[in-house]
């Protein structure tokens, strides 16, 4: 599930860096939901491997920072994604809608 | 924000905790940063190190652990996709051409002569052989003077060539007298020929890996690599 809410942001947001996610993350859904870093970095790499997403570094005081945006690979793959996810909450509303009699 | 020499301690904090290359280390001192700095803001009296321990600890269990595997199969997907991306060009119009030229080349100077199709291949083997122990040489010489290491570039270091060249039946053409085998006539040149070719290419999509790493590196971090 956390891939579809981390390429959400990224096409909304252009480009994100990894704490930026995290504080967006938690901003949107008022605490409810918490990205772990041990979960959220390994993800980014892996996309960045898969050339769903490509990284970009710049210099930001007295450091450098990585940034992340997704590819045209990865605009084409989040609409597909967020089909899946608004399936699966269908699906869900369908198997948890109570019955009436 | 932190100061450099909190900036310098996030680094030493990476390395103690055994991450060794310098990408990784990178984008985790940013992040150690930037959640120290919230720490700090919302509690002004939280020392620095408290801080740090405090941020650490959301790593979970594991450290920075997990991240540092999960990075390493990352990097050797990347590498492993780049090589693949390069060679398929090879195999495209009009880089296709070059594997066409060679095969074509290999197998018109069989039907000359057999000893120049020997040395032609005895060549090409050696030769790209030769060029790829260079260009690796090159450019692990081109990391080490930095001081640093790079994942990135661990992976990207690994020689197609050399596996390919482990598993192929290159080695007769220095001990048999009768390399290449005729036995089969023309598809047997022609199976050589395309196994010159296929060497040729790999050495190629090799070399641009090689470059394509380094200049990224270069780009991405500049400071590592103005000190070399």
């Amino acid at each position: 599930m956390l891939e579809p809410i981390i390429m959400q942001l990224l096409k909304e947001n252009g480009r994100m860096y990894g704490f930026e996610i995290t504080q967006k993350v938690k901003e949107i859904t008022q605490n409810q939901l918490q990205i772990t870093e041990g979960a959220l970095y390994p993800l980014l790499h892996r996309l960045e491997a898969e050339g769903v997403l490509d990284a970009s570094m710049e210099t930001f005081g007295n450091r450098v920072r990585k940034y992340y945006s997704l590819t045209t690979k990865g605009k084409k793959q989040t609409a597909g994604a967020l089909k899946e996810v608004q399936s699966f909450v269908e699906t869900l509303q369908i198997l948890f809608k109570p019955k009436l009699t | 924000m932190l100061n450099e020499t909190q900036i310098d301690h996030l680094f030493e904090f990476c390395e103690k905790h055994f991450v060794r290359h310098y990408d990784l280390q990178v984008e985790l001192v940013d992040h150690l940063a930037n959640a120290i700095e919230e720490q700090m803001g919302i509690q002004p009296n939280l020392s620095f190190e408290k801080a740090l321990d405090n941020v650490y600890q959301s790593f979970g269990s594991t450290g920075f652990g997990r991240l540092i595997s999960d990075k390493r199969i990352a990097a050797e997907k990347q590498g492993s996709k780049m090589f693949w991306k390069f060679f398929r060009e090879h195999l495209r119009w009009p880089k296709a051409l070059l594997l066409f030229l060679i095969i074509a080349f290999a197998y018109s100077l069989f039907r000359i002569e057999v000893v120049f199709f020997r040395i032609f291949y005895i060549s090409v083997l050696v030769g790209s052989y030769s060029i790829e122990l260079f260009a690796v040489f090159n450019f692990s010489r081109t990391i080490s003077l930095t001081g640093k290491k790079f994942l990135t570039a661990d992976f990207s270091r690994g020689s197609r060539l050399f596996v390919f060249l482990l598993f192929m039946p290159f080695y007769s053409v220095f001990f048999d007298k009768d390399f290449p085998p005729t036995s089969h006539g023309t598809w047997s040149i022609l199976f050589f020929s395309v196994l010159a070719g296929i060497v040729v290419i790999i050495t190629i999509a090799d070399l641009q890996v090689l470059s394509s790493v380094k200049k990224k590196l270069q780009n991405d971090y500049p400071k590592a690599f103005a000190k070399s």
